[in-house]
């Protein structure tokens, strides 16, 4: 950009020189064409004050001469005519001729056409015309006009006498009939005196500058005066070449040819018979120019030169700057930091872009935070359902005697594809299964669903085991082009003879914990995966379970989950927590919790896969001590009392915090027991039996009590909390039983399936 | 539940101090016990307290026992609960009956 920029510039700032050198050229010449035609002007007023003054000065001059031949003609008339025996004494007529300085005195006898006397004394007894004539100066005709204009008075003539003198005869006739006077002057007096008071003058004011000068011109167009004496005499028009095309242009600075040599002209005609043409020569007029071309040249070079870089030192400072500043933020912004913000504020309109960009940015920002939080709504509403179709208490049938399930899950991200499923087929068969599809994140999810619904709807239909996975393998082959798969472990617990019948589709090997015993990876036999390849056969297996029998399923999650430095968790590791001596009596919930505790320090968190554990239990239908059954009648009250009572004291606790335990549990069961006898059975006569399950939890140490009974559906967390500070004598007298309940138990939950209100209340014993 | 009712007949004016000592538990089946009770000892009564100090729990039964008592009375009576266990005392706090009694 900055060289475009600076491309273009120069080619503006060049043009823009070169115009206005152009300009100011024409404005030189103008200007040089103005004062040469000022100064013209002024020429022509000198030349014709000049020529006025010298025609003043001639007339002048004239008169005088006249005067003075006049008095002398008229004097030595006066003299010879009353003295005539003058003509006979030369001394007189001498000291005559020397007093009145005239070059000579001649009488003379036209009649006999002789000199009678002379001061000349050689001319006595000589012809008249003894001198000889002078011609007429050719290149002074207002001296030969002037001599002309003598002659109107007297006769004259113009002669050179024998000493080659030019002389001037002037004739006047004496009182005797026969003589007449001849005065002689001397013409070179009278020229120089002439000369002096005209021609000189003139001349002299006739120059302009080096080369030019005012060219007299006579009517008939012959120069008559100029400096250039080599012109005088000549015609214009073999002067000026050219020049009778302009002839009527007065005053008119023309571009003419004077003598060869280009040269401008003004024609001034004046009203005294003569023209004046000022001129000069073309190169003298633009003498200057030369001077002024170069000083103006280097100049605006300099100046343009100035311009350029200036202008674009500030582009570069005021515009480019800014414009690379706001170009790295925008590469930033680009790169996805939308938190940058453009603060290029060195003028207006880069503050107006950068808040336009900003504003930009700005809106973006929140359109893409909205984009996000409608996905992660969506995304935690799709949670919410995926989780939702998982059983989520447990365990699941508390009242069940025989089987305890646990399972947990967690996605690597907002939705899985692990699950599990636990339910009842049969009275005392029961379903429980772990999957995985490949692969996670929505796609998962959604296959996920699909193989939950089609298993469970399989094992539902009573077919074999096996079978059912065939089906559900066909099922699931149908239409699979995305090939994602899913492994399964699939099983089936017979609660009164203890069988545990599964299908190993591909899935992790199962963990067995035998009563007494320690935790074993039992090598299954191993099927394909789910999904994969239709029209396979599966083979189940089986194990009869024994009171005090423990099985732990995982998905790959838990043994293929990675510490930071990439070291796998393991199925050693897993079977090594589990079997922890201090885990020799943890239950199924305590067991998974311990060891997503351990996979979350392993893993610090970060969980690259799905986690899925399912933990099952076997008991003996005689191993009852953690269940008591009563009528709910008031006066079984004391009886759970005692029971809860006797269980809390199995905890091996500090005997203060079993006294205050015992006190704030011993009211909630008192509270809960009363509202259940209370509610669950107004308004019917039936039995109703309340069943109180009652076990300490390791991991976390917790006191899980649940009260099953089978009275009027009623649930307790949804009661309207009392007013506690309300005056005394407004306070209603019930309502807090559920509120102290809530407040004295750390988790209390509500459901209500297969006909029987399941309430839970846990107690943190730590 | 143990209920031992104590008189204290105040000095002239013919009315008594009433302290009733309760042992075990102070909760559903116990408080129509302590309610009857009660009555018979709340005649021309300057005062109540209640001697908690061999009560295991006290649940939402017996407050309102208390509450009842506290109305019948009047704001002039002082009720008050005292040797209370911390849970219990934790209950009147939570409860909001430790501002309408005097938990001692």
């Amino acid at each position: 950009m900055r060289t475009i920029f600076r491309k273009k510039l120069l080619i503006i700032v060049g043009v823009a020189a070169f115009i206005v050198s152009w300009l100011s050229l024409d404005l030189v010449d103008r200007n040089c064409r103005l004062h040469v035609s000022k100064l013209f002007n002024e020429a022509c007023k000198d030349t014709l004050r000049a020529l006025a003054t010298s025609d003043k000065r001639a007339y002048d001059s004239r008169s005088t001469m006249m005067h003075k031949v006049l008095t002398s003609l008229e004097t030595v008339t006066e003299v010879v005519n009353y003295f005539p025996g003058i003509e006979h004494n030369y001394l007189a007529l001498e000291r005559l001729r020397s007093s009145l300085g005239i070059s000579r005195i001649d009488i003379l006898d036209p009649a006999r056409q002789r000199v009678v006397l002379s001061t000349d004394p050689n001319l006595q007894g000589k012809p008249i015309n003894c001198d000889l004539p002078a011609p007429l100066s050719q290149n002074d005709p207002d001296f030969n006009s002037f001599i002309s204009s003598m002659g109107s008075y007297h006769p004259v003539d113009y002669v050179l006498d024998r000493h080659q003198r030019e002389l001037l005869l002037f004739y006047n006739p004496l009182r005797q009939p026969d003589r007449l006077l001849r005065l002689a002057f001397n013409a070179q007096n009278f020229r120089m005196t002439y000369d002096v008071a005209t021609h000189e003058l003139v001349t002299s004011s006739l120059s302009l500058g080096e080369t030019g000068g005012v060219d007299v011109i006579q009517g008939n167009g012959v120069i008559v005066n100029s400096v250039d004496k080599e012109c005088i005499g000549a015609n214009i028009l073999e002067v000026y070449s050219d020049f009778q095309n302009h002839q009527e242009a007065k005053g008119l600075l023309l571009r003419v040819n004077r003598r060869g040599t280009p040269s401008y002209c003004s024609y001034y005609p004046t009203q005294y018979g003569y023209s004046l043409i000022c001129y000069m020569s073309a190169s003298e007029v633009y003498a200057t120019r030369r001077t002024v071309l170069q000083v103006m040249l280097i100049g605006y070079f300099l100046l343009f030169v100035a311009i350029f870089f200036s202008t674009s030192y500030l582009v570069k400072v005021v515009v480019l700057n800014g414009l690379e500043r706001i170009n790295a933020s925008l590469a930033k912004i680009e790169a996805g930091d939308l938190e940058v913000k453009v603060e290029e504020d060195s003028c207006p309109e880069f503050c107006a872009l950068s808040q336009g960009i900003n504003s930009t940015v700005q809106a973006l920002k929140s359109l893409m935070e909205s984009q996000l939080a409608h996905d992660a709504e969506q995304m935690a509403l799709a949670r919410t359902i995926q989780l939702s179709c998982l059983p989520k208490f447990f365990p699941t049938y508390p009242e069940v005697r025989e089987l305890d399930l646990y399972a947990r899950t967690t996605p690597a991200q907002e939705v899985g594809g692990d699950f599990y499923d636990y339910f009842r087929i049969s009275d005392n068969l029961y379903c429980v299964m772990i999957a995985d599809v490949s692969e996670h994140g929505i796609p998962a999810a959604l296959l996920m669903m699909t193989a939950k619904t089609a298993l469970h709807d399989a094992v539902l239909s009573g077919d074999t085991l096996e079978h059912c996975i065939e089906s559900v393998n066909s099922f699931l082959c149908e239409n699979n082009s995305t090939c994602m798969f899913v492994t399964a472990f699939v099983a089936t617990l017979n609660i009164a003879t203890g069988e545990f019948r599964f299908v190993n589709a591909g899935h992790c090997r199962p963990m067995l914990k035998r009563a007494q015993g320690q935790w074993e990876s039992v090598a299954v036999q191993p099927g394909m995966v789910l999904g994969g390849i239709d029209n396979l056969n599966y083979q189940s297996e089986g194990w009869i379970l024994k009171p005090g029998d423990q099985v732990f399923l995982y998905t790959d999650g838990v043994s293929e989950a990675s510490d930071p430095q990439g070291q796998m968790f393991g199925v050693a590791r897993l079977q090594a927590i589990l079997n922890r001596p201090s885990c020799a009596h943890y239950d199924g919930g305590s067991l998974i919790n311990l060891v997503q505790d351990e996979l979350e320090n392993f893993t610090q968190g970060d969980f690259q896969d799905d986690v899925t554990m399912v933990a099952l239990e076997y008991f003996s239908s005689l191993h009852a001590d953690k269940f008591l059954q009563v009528s709910a009648q008031p006066e079984e009250l004391d009886k759970i009392l005692d029971f809860v009572n006797a269980t809390l004291e199995r905890a091996q606790l500090e005997p203060k915090r079993l006294q205050e335990l015992r006190a704030a549990v011993d009211t909630a069961v008192d509270d809960i027991f009363t509202n259940i006898v209370s509610y669950a059975t107004t308004g019917s006569n039936r039995q109703v039996q309340v069943t109180v399950r009652a076990e300490i939890s390791l991991y976390p140490h917790q006191l899980i009590l649940h009260f099953i009974d089978n009275g009027h559906p009623y649930d307790p967390t949804a009661a309207t909390l009392p007013d506690i500070d309300c005056p005394f004598q407004d306070r209603p007298c019930g309502g807090l039983g559920i509120y102290l309940v809530k407040k004295l138990t750390d988790h209390m939950t509500y459901r209500y399936t297969e006909g029987r209100n399941i309430l839970c209340l846990v107690k943190n014993l730590e | 539940m143990e209920i031992t009712t104590q008189f204290v007949p105040a000095e002239g004016s013919g009315a008594k101090d009433v302290v009733l000592v309760l042992r075990g538990r102070f909760g559903n089946n116990s408080a129509s016990e302590v309610e009857s009770a009660l009555k018979e000892a709340m005649g021309n009564c300057r005062s109540l307290t209640f001697d908690f100090g061999g009560v295991d729990y006290i649940s939402s039964a017996g407050l309102r026992v208390l509450l009842m008592a506290k109305k019948s009375l009047g704001a002039g009576v002082e009720v008050a609960v005292v040797n209370a266990n911390e849970v219990v005392k934790e209950i009147f706090d939570i409860s909001g009956f430790s501002k309408i009694l005097q938990v001692r």
